[in-house]
This record gives structure tokens, sequence and C-alpha cells, in this order.
């Protein structure tokens, strides 16, 4: 079954018109990752499917459900979560309360199973829970920033560029991070910059230039594609 | 350049814009307005003659301080105290040191931009909403300074120790004040269709952009809240003539609501959007009067509704009922 | 030269009223703190708590149930003007001065709705008690010890609200980062409504609480807000720690300083130090102690 599904959407900000028609199909079981120039609308994308910008036309569904412009809460409630770009901690809150921010819609009893779920994950943070988020590193606040998408437990992760702005050590740890849940299954869509290595994780390509949907398919099939590999990916195919 | 070039120059383009604005729609309502102002006294006299000076001063007031506060977007709420500092300056001096009435009015308006110097260091380096607290302070402080020094001042029930103006003919009192204003008028016009007055909308839309530009933002700041500040200063001097009294109540924070009521609801982007809001406000004021507070309950309403709903004013905005809901509508 | 006694005793006069200024003005810190809102109408609200307390008092005979009725009416009063005159604006480049602007609006129109309604002269309100204690020289009126009490209680409520309950994380999330709120399912448009109430709700039941002292009339909130104005403004708008310090300190400061000079004058001091923070330190002494 598809989990999410674009249609025709045209979305932006304010008079800015950024994504042009797009259509695409989410299917279950499998890791995607967008890939495109910077201001291609990549983020825009995730946010329409969290309703965070405004589509204007066409339709967003999850698991053929109708959620185009519903409020964000409709949409995790469908199993669907988003880690923004940079992470995003809320600064002056604590490690335990930014999971628990994670957890907000989820119920009590299902909190301190989650808890420890994220903490198994990572363990530093069970170790700074009582710290101030905006007190850590940027390595320890990406994770802060992970465990809180963990928290609800999603059917699929939205990520965009989780690897923006790390040190190089701390780029292996995400793509280890993300290998890892992949290896459990989860489900992912995942923005990146860092496409080589999103290549080996990914099993499913969309390629995004002006707003506009200009490829989609396996990742194998996309290496097929001499012309987007070349204007894309700087490669070709050997 | 040489100065008189500058000066040359920016007279011709201030002629060619007010030719231009004299054929908008606003425009002629204005030009009907001035005229009916000209022709006013041979159709009424007594108090409606010393309502409509003091609609006129109301005019220059709240001008005056859409040039701080619309322009440069400084949101001084210490431009009424400013009106009161030239008001008592021009009594005083009037009063007690003995100074020509009419030099008095210009002297009122030197002494408000003086006082408005210190006022506009804080505003200098604050932004938004920041401005409009650090000037409430000030305004409270010239409020209950002018009920303290009662030597001076009157303390609260004011002073009336000084000479009218011109004889003390409502007819020559009425000219005089319409000239004036039409003078200042003019003159901040002039200035704000020219190059400070362009400055000043790049300072409050991007006050960034105007710094790397090489402008000297403070400069220009300065100049504006000092040069509006002496303006109302000069608009206090007037209104002292037509009510013989300068008293607290005249420059309390109720003032100032009022005068930041008539920009607002007029509109704060133009000199236009002032002369409207004062005599719809004014109006209001004057021709509700028998309904009491009722009408200062009408006039918070309204403050209300056009801000939220004519964020440009009501000179400025289409007044069209299908535009507006058009507008509405697009905001959904 | 000032006998130590008075002194003390207007050292303790401050503190006591320290608190109740706190009450005040811990609510028009908090809606900037979440909202980015300068509540020009807080002291109108102040108001409304007075009157619906005492038209309370007057149908029940209870103090408690006016107290009760204050915080609940002004609370609706705070959460539909959120509603309907502040979200409105929200989505403007501009927002401070608006929003300031509608809420001024707001102030005016309910202080003349009121003496259209009911007319400028001042209700007096029953005194809560007559007790007066007399310690160490220094006089005590059992009412204010009370007022400050209460006060006191009210503010740790907030307190325990906002740092211990799904609420207060909520409006902690928001007020921190409006938009990773929103992505974790909060609704944010319901936390400003709900701080809006809370913040006037907290004026309310001070209008309540200080209407003995005040008496109730239509433009009594004005001289509070303007207190509590400078009280968040020298503490930091938005700093809830040091809005209390201020409210404490600038307490003392008028009270001892009218010893020597008018109430009115003591108002210039006051107003002078926040002119100087604002200038010397803009995020006022709760962003300079952080
Ligand atoms: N909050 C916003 N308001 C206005 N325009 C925005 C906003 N966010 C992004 N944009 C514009 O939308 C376009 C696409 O941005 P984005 O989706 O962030 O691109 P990407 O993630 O692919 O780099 C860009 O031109 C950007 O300037
Ligand atoms: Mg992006």
């Amino acid at each position: 079954m598809n989990l999410i599904e674009l249609d025709g959407v045209d979305a932006g900000y304010g008079e800015n018109q950024v994504l042009h028609d797009l259509s695409a199909t989410i299917a279950e079981d499998r890791v995607n990752c967008v890939i495109g120039p910077n201001g291609s609308g990549k983020s825009t994308m995730m946010k329409s499917i969290l309703g965070m910008v405004d589509v204007w036309d066409g339709t967003i569904t999850i698991r053929g459900e109708d959620v185009t412009n519903d409020h964000p809460r409709e949409v995790l409630e469908r199993g669907v979560v988003m880690l923004p770009q940079g992470g995003s901690v809320f600064p002056d809150m604590t490690v335990k309360e930014n999971l628990r921010m994670g957890g907000y819609l989820i119920d009590d009893d299902l909190l301190d199973r989650q808890y420890e779920e994220v903490y198994d994950m990572f363990p530093v943070l069970e170790e700074k829970r009582a710290q101030r988020a905006g007190d850590l590193s940027g390595g320890q606040q990406m994770m802060v920033a992970f465990g809180r998408a963990m928290m609800p437990d999603p059917d699929i992760l939205l990520l965009d560029e989780p690897s923006a702005g790390l040190a190089p050590h701390l780029v292996d740890d995400v793509f280890e991070q993300i290998a890892a849940l992949k290896e459990r299954g989860r489900d992912m869509l995942i923005i990146e910059q860092n496409v080589r290595r999103v290549l080996e994780i990914a099993e499913y390509v969309y390629v995004l230039d002006q707003g506009r949907l200009e490829y989609e398919g396996d990742t194998e099939s996309l290496r097929n594609e001499d012309d987007i590999m070349e204007m894309y990916i700087g490669e070709r195919h050997g | 350049m040489t100065v008189l070039e500058t000066l040359r120059s920016g007279i011709a383009r201030t002629g060619d814009r007010l030719v231009e604005d004299a054929r908008s729609r606003n425009g002629i309502v204005f030009a009907v307005l001035a005229l009916l102002a000209l022709l006013a006294p041979q159709l009424v006299g007594g108090y409606t003659l010393d309502l409509l000076t003091q609609l006129i001063i109301a005019i220059l007031v709240v001008t005056s301080w859409i040039f701080i506060a619309g322009y440069f977007g400084m949101f001084s709420f210490a431009h009424a105290a400013l009106y009161g500092i030239g008001a008592y300056a021009t009594a005083l001096l009037a009063g007690k040191a003995g100074v020509h009435p009419v030099l008095a009015v210009l002297l009122g308006g030197v002494v408000a931009g003086i006082f408005a110097i210190p006022i506009a260091l804080p505003v200098l380096r604050l932004s938004g909403a920041y401005v409009g607290m650090a000037t409430l302070a000030f305004a409270e402080i010239v409020y209950r300074l002018a009920i303290h020094f009662r030597g001076l001042t009157g303390g609260p029930t004011g002073y009336t120790g000084f000479p009218p103006l011109l004889g003390g003919s409502r007819l020559a009192l009425y000219y005089f004040v319409f000239a004036l204003v039409v003078v200042l008028l003019v003159v901040q016009y002039g200035l704000l269709v020219n190059r400070f007055g362009l400055v000043a909308r790049a300072i409050r839309e991007a006050p960034d952009a105007a710094r790397m530009l090489g402008n000297n933002v403070p400069r220009y700041k300065l100049v504006g809240f000092v040069v509006g500040s002496a303006i109302a200063g000069v608009a206090g001097g007037l209104q002292i003539y037509t009510v013989l009294i300068i008293s607290p109540p005249m420059i309390e924070v109720n003032r100032m609501i009022e005068f930041m009521a008539m920009g607002i609801i007029g509109g704060l982007r133009t000199i236009g959007g002032g002369i409207f809001g004062a005599v719809i406000v004014f109006g209001l004021n004057e021709g509700l009067r028998d309904l009491g507070e009722l009408r200062l309950v009408i006039w918070g309403a309204m403050l209300i509704l056009v801000t939220i709903y004519f964020p440009d004013g009501l000179a400025d905005s289409s007044l069209d009922p299908r535009d507006r809901l058009r507008e509405l509508l697009n905001r959904e | 030269m000032v006998s130590v006694a008075l002194l003390a005793q207007q050292i303790v006069n401050g503190l006591l009223f320290g608190g109740q200024l706190a009450l005040i003005a811990v609510g028009l810190t908090l809606i900037w703190g979440v909202a980015r809102v300068l509540n020009f109408g807080h002291g109108a609200m102040f108001m409304v708590g007075g009157f619906v307390g005492f038209f309370t008092l007057g149908a029940t005979g209870s103090l408690v149930a006016a107290v009760i009725a204050a915080g609940i009416v002004v609370f609706a009063l705070g959460y539909v003007t959120e509603v309907v005159l502040i979200r409105p604006l929200r989505d403007r480049e501009e927002f401070g001065i608006p929003s300031m602007v509608v809420t001024l609006g707001l102030a005016f129109f309910l202080e003349n709705a009121f003496i259209v309604w009911i007319g400028t002269q001042r209700q007096s309100f029953p005194r809560f008690t007559d007790v007066i204690w007399n310690v160490a020289g220094i006089t005590l009126s059992a009412q204010r010890v009370l007022i400050f009490v209460i006060s006191l209680v009210a503010l740790g409520l907030l307190f325990v609200v906002i740092s211990r309950t799904e609420l207060g994380l909520a409006i902690r999330a928001v007020s921190q980062d409006h938009d990773t709120a929103l992505l974790m399912g909060v609704r944010p448009n319901r936390v400003y409504a709900i701080t809006f109430g809370i913040s006037a709700a907290l004026a309310g039941l001070a209008g309540v609480l200080l209407a003995p002292l005040f008496a109730v009339y239509p433009s009594v909130g004005w001289y509070p807000f303007l207190l509590s104005f400078v009280v968040v403004m020298v503490g930091g708008l938005g700093s809830v720690r040091g809005t209390l310090l201020a409210a404490m300190g600038l307490a003392v400061v008028r009270s001892i300083s009218i010893i020597w000079v008018s109430s009115q004058m003591a108002m210039v001091i006051l107003f002078a130090i926040m002119i100087v923070v604002l200038v010397a330190y803009p995020d006022g002494i709760g962003g300079y102690l952080e």
C-alpha cells in the first residue's frame, strides 16, 4: 500500500510558489531519499506533507486518507514524523523535556517505554537527561533531535538534511544511525546533500529541481540514467 | 552640487510631486478641503471657527507624528509630551519673558526640538515596540514634572498668564494657524518626497540595507525625530492661543492615544493619511460630543478595527466593499 | 534625618507592595515571553477583575466567590482577546506595533465602556480584615500581609503549571520555537490563547485583591499597568525571574522615595530608572543575570 501520496501539489510561501504540480508516491517498506539542488523545494515538499506550508492545489494523502493542509497533529497521529533541518531542539528545555515533547501526542503509559527505547539507542542522552539541551554539543543536540523524533515510534521518519553542518566524524555517526534504523525496518524519507552516502542506504530516489519532480525510481535504475547522474549527482556511469 | 542647487532641485521635485498627487483621488479631496478651509470664516464663526482652528492644529500634530512613526518607524509615545513642551515654552516665553507671541510660537518649536534630543538617544538604540516603551516612560515623566513644578507651570490647574496672539482676533488667529500649518505641511511633504523621505522609508523597511548603502542611519533618525518633534512643539504653541490655557491634561497619555488613533485610522504611510485621520476622529469627537464617553468607545473600537482590517489606514485603502471582501478572503 | 524605624517600615511596606506588583507584572512578562505581545490592555484586565469581584461580592457576599469569578471571567476575556484581536495580526511582517495598538485600543474601549455603563465614581471595596499587627515597632496590616501571601501562592501555582505540567511544557515549547512546537503536535494558537487567558486572569485576580486599596472604577487599571510596565522593562520582558526581582526592588525604591518626595515624583524616579536600564541593558536585569 502507498504510505504517502502527493498528487499535483502546488505549494509556496505568500506569493512565492515553490512546488509546481508535484506528484510522488512513497510506498511502504523502503527507505527513500530526495535529492536536488539548494532551493529546489525539498524541505518545502517535506513541510507540505506535515501541513507546515500552505498547499495551494492538489492533494496529499496518507494511507489513502486526505491530509491536505491538515494540522501537523493529524499527520503525526498517522505515524508520520519529521526531523527538521538543523534539529531544532528546544534549547531552554532539558534533554528529557525535549524527548517528552517528541512524545507530546502519545499516551502516558507508552512514554516510559519510549524513553527506554531512545536511551537504548543513545545512551548518552540518559546520562544527560537533566541537562539543558542548548548547552550540549552539536552532535549531542542532533541525538536529542533524533531521539525526540523516535519518541512517537513513527511508521515513517522524515529527515531533512540530518548531516548538514556536522563535523565529519559526526556525519559518519548520523549515517550509521540511519543504517541501523533501516536495519530494524524503519521507513524513512531522507533529504540529503551528501548524495553519495545517502544513495548507499536509500532504495528509492526522488530528484527535485525548481519545485518539479525530475526523476523518480529505485536507486539501481538511477545509476543507469546518465543525464540525471551527471546533472544532479556529478557522476558518470562507470 | 551646491546646497543651493540641492535645495532648488528638491523644491522642483516637491512641486512636481505635488502637482502629480493633487490629481489623485485623495489629492482632489484635499484640494477641496483646503478650499473649504480658506472659505470657512465666511460660512461659520464663533466657537465653530475655534474648533476648525483646533482641527487644523491637530492635523499638524498628527502629520508630524506620522513623519516620525510612519516614515521612520519610530513608534513614539512622546509626541503629545513634546507638543506640550512646545505649548508650555510658548506660554512661558510670551507670558513671563515678554517674547512676542508669534516669535514665542516658533521658539516653542525650537524648545521642543531641543527636548527631543535626549529622548531620541534611547530611541536610536532601540527598535519596534521597545521604542514605544521608552518614549512612553518619557511622556509620563514630562506629564508628572509639568504637575510638579507648579511655580513654573501652574501645576495641575495650568497657566493662563500669557497675552493673546494677534490681538485676540479669532479670524486673524484662524488664518495665521492655517498659513503656518500649510507651510509646515509642505515642508514635511517636501522632505518626504525627496531623498530624505526615501532614506526614512528604507530605514523603516530594511535598516541594514539602508546602512550598507552608506546612509548614516542614526543621524537621519535623529534629524527625523527632532524635526517632527519641533513641528509638534509649534502646534502646541498654536493650540494654547486657541484654548487660552496650558494645563497637564493637554499632554497626558490620553491625548497621545487620540493623536495616535488619528494617525492610524487615517493611515501612517502618507501625510494625507494624517489629515484624513485627524478630520475623522476630530469630527467624530465634536459631532458626537453629546454622547459623552460613548464616542471614545466608538473610536477605541475604530482603532482596533482599522488596525486589523485596514493595516494601511482608511485614506490609502480602497473603500470599495468588494475589494475589502476579496482581500479578507485571500488572507484566509 | 529619617529615623531607622520609618526606613524599616517603608522597606516592609515596599516588600509587601512588591508582591502585589509582581502578581500584575508577571502576566505582562508572560504574554510577551510566549507571544511577543506588549499588552496595553493589561490594566483594563485588572479593572475588569475588580468590577467582576465587586459585583460578585455584592450578589453573593462571598469574597472567595468574588476572587474566583474575577479569575474566570478575566481568563475568558483574555482568551477571546487573543483569538479576536491578536491572532489576525500574527502573519504580519510587523507584529509588535499593531499588537500594541489593538491592545491599547481595547484598553481605551473597555475603560470608556465602563464609564458609559457605570460612571466614573469609585466603588469602595470592603477590607478583608481590619487587624493590625505590631512587630518590633513596625506596623503590619493583616490585610496587606494576606494579599501578599495570596499573591505569592498564585505566583507559585503559575510556576508549577509552567515547569511541571503538560500545558506548561507546551507553553515553553511555543515560546522557544513556534514551528518546532507545531511539528511536535502542539496547537500554538490554542497555547497563545490560553497563555493570554492566564496572563489576564492574573491581572484580574490582582484587580480584586487590590480593590480594597485601589477601589474600583473604570480607569483604576492605568496606574498598576504603568507600574508593572516599568517592572517588566527593568526585569527584562519575558524573564519571570527578573520580573519578580524588579517588582520587589522597585517597590522598595518607591516606598523609600515617598519618604521625601510625592508619589508623582516617585513615579518619575521609577520611569527614569526604566529608561536607564532600557538603554544600558535592553534585556533588563533578567537578561543580565542569565
Ligand atoms: N519560510 C519561507 N518563507 C519564504 N520562502 C521560503 C521559506 N522557506 C523556503 N523558502 C523559499 O522556497 C524555496 C525552496 O526552499 P526549500 O524548500 O527550503 O529548498 P531546499 O530545501 O530544496 O533547499 C527557496 O527559494 C526559498 O527561498
Ligand atoms: Mg532544505
